[in-house]
């Protein structure tokens, strides 16, 4: 029998474990779920300007959970799926993604549709207002995007004070990073009741 | 006879397409009606299929972000454990032997094998590896264990089985996610390893473990080894699905452990892989090795296991 050219051949194992003398271990750390966490903001809210900006009552509770309850990154992000289809079920509330590149290759028609269209315009306002014109709406359109791009230029701005704190709370949940996210008014579409001003009336 | 009535006569089929002058007024004024009664319902059907329009984009919307998070998630989690992988190739090139000595060992084999032609397969093995037949019988030595946890093998000692304890994230969906990534990273990386992954839900339990009443190493070991034996075949098929079936269902009414010979024979026929490495538990090694040996060494896992949130180990058996 000839040995293979490059000296491989087949497995050869023992017939049971019970062969070895002994074993020899290598212990070998894997990453830390709030490492995890860290980057995948980096990755999403910098790298791919993922377009949600999420309040922060809904960052401090998701904080809490991670924190206090399993600190787990695959939880926390289920949390995140959770907020994102919490915000999804109000009326209207693709507009505010409508800019993003994955969304437009794939629903650009219809989009353009319900900015275009007179009564479909209104539809996703809440109210059959047919006032609204299509140059308001892109407006509006724009506005948000420049919050939203505010938003992450702050998100940016935080990763060296994140850097430089001790403490190992992904920068998505500092608190400066929270209050300076709420600082930012969230837009208001035209043709939306005001509840804010009633309230200052009141 | 059959007596016709005027309701029910049998009319000429071109009758039919005629209607009576008060029919089709009556039949004209309804269509007023159902004309106007679809105006409005055209109108609210309109509105209903904005609606679902609507809510149609609002749902993709929402899908093609969760994506787009589950994405970078996948993408952090393998950057995460790209030098986690090259540690453990540093560990496993250093652990296994060089193509040299394997050429070596295998002329060394050839030479024995020529000049004891009578030696069975499994006493060349034990020229290369003593095993505990020859002498007396040995355990997990756990001093072994404890001098070299923290130093990388620097050359190939057969009759040491190298091992790696991964310690994990706390959380048990994390460790699975993380040990997924894990298998197909080195899966990639090393092509002449055959990657088994070992959860301890894919392991079939006997009757009695899953009622409780006894824990037997030897049933979890038959199952483990059955598991390791089922997902080589599935890599590199040496016997047909039907055939190999057949016999571990007859080794298993026979309740002895030979599935090992099985993965000898899988591993003799072989040629496109050059060692095995196995994801396991923790839980699942502390069932299947650590009960011959000694009690110190099954203490040793277990308060490993509590401490350090170790979740897996990776075995290599190759040469």
């Amino acid at each position: 029998m000839m040995a293979p050219p490059d000296g491989r051949r087949n497995v050869e194992l023992l017939t049971s474990w019970q062969s070895y003398a002994g074993v020899q271990i290598r212990s070998i750390g894997l990453p830390p779920p709030y490492q995890q966490l860290e980057k995948l903001w980096s990755k999403l809210w910098i790298e791919q300007d993922f377009p949600i900006l999420f309040p922060p009552t809904v960052l401090a509770a998701i904080e809490k959970s991670f924190v206090n309850h399993q600190v787990s990154s695959n939880c926390t992000l289920r949390k995140f799926q959770h907020a994102l289809a919490c915000y999804f079920t109000q009326r209207g509330s693709f507009l505010a993604v409508a800019t993003n590149q994955n969304i437009l290759a794939e629903l650009w028609q219809i989009i353009a549709w319900f900015l275009v269209d007179g009564d479909a315009r209104g539809l996703p306002i809440g109210e059959r207002n047919t006032d609204v014109t299509s140059y308001e709406m892109l407006q509006a359109l724009e506005e948000l995007e420049t919050r939203q791009q505010i938003g992450q230029l702050i998100l940016k701005l935080m990763q060296p004070v994140r850097r430089t704190a001790k403490n190992s709370v992904p920068a998505l949940f500092h608190p400066t990073c929270s209050l300076a996210l709420h600082r930012i008014k969230p837009k208001r579409f035209p043709g939306t009741p005001v509840e804010n001003e009633r309230t200052s009336k009141k | 006879m059959k007596q016709h009535t005027p309701s029910n006569l049998e009319l000429p089929r071109w009758a039919s397409l005629i209607q009576p002058q008060e029919e089709l007024l009556e039949t004209s004024e309804l269509k007023e009606n159902i004309n106007n009664d679809n105006d409005i319902a055209g109108s609210d059907q309109e509105e209903t299929e904005k609606e679902d329009q609507e809510a149609y984009v609002r749902k993709r919307c929402f899908h093609i972000l969760s994506a787009q998070m589950d994405q970078a998630m996948d993408g952090v989690q393998q950057e995460a454990l790209v030098p986690c992988v090259s540690e453990i190739q540093d560990y496993l090139n250093a652990a296994t032997p060089s193509l040299e000595l394997r050429a070596n060992q295998f002329n060394k084999n050839e030479a024995d094998a020529s000049s004891v032609a009578a030696s069975s397969t499994n006493n060349k093995r034990r020229q290369l590896f003593p095993s505990a037949s020859d002498g007396a019988e040995l355990g997990i030595n756990v001093q072994s264990i404890i001098d070299q946890q923290q130093e990388a093998p620097t050359s190939h000692d057969p009759l040491l089985l190298p091992v790696i304890l991964l310690r994990g994230a706390p959380f048990s969906l994390d460790r699975k996610d993380q040990r997924k990534h894990l298998v197909q990273m080195l899966r990639k990386a090393r092509k002449r390893s055959c990657v088994v992954e070992i959860d301890n839900n894919s392991l079939t339990l006997t009757r009695s473990t899953r009622l409780g009443s006894s824990w037997t190493g030897q049933s979890y070991r038959n199952n483990w080894m059955h598991e390791l034996v089922l997902q080589c075949h599935a890599q590199f098929p040496v016997l047909s699905t039907g055939h190999l079936r057949r016999r571990l269902l007859k080794r298993k009414r026979k309740r002895a452990c030979i599935f090992s010979d099985m993965l000898l024979m899988w591993a003799q026929n072989v040629t496109c892989f050059d060692e095995i490495v196995v994801f396991l538990d923790v839980s699942a090694w502390c069932q299947a090795f650590c009960l011959k040996g000694s009690t110190e060494g099954s203490s040793f896992f277990a308060s490993k296991q509590s401490k350090d949130y170790l979740f897996s180990f990776l075995v290599v058996g190759g040469r």
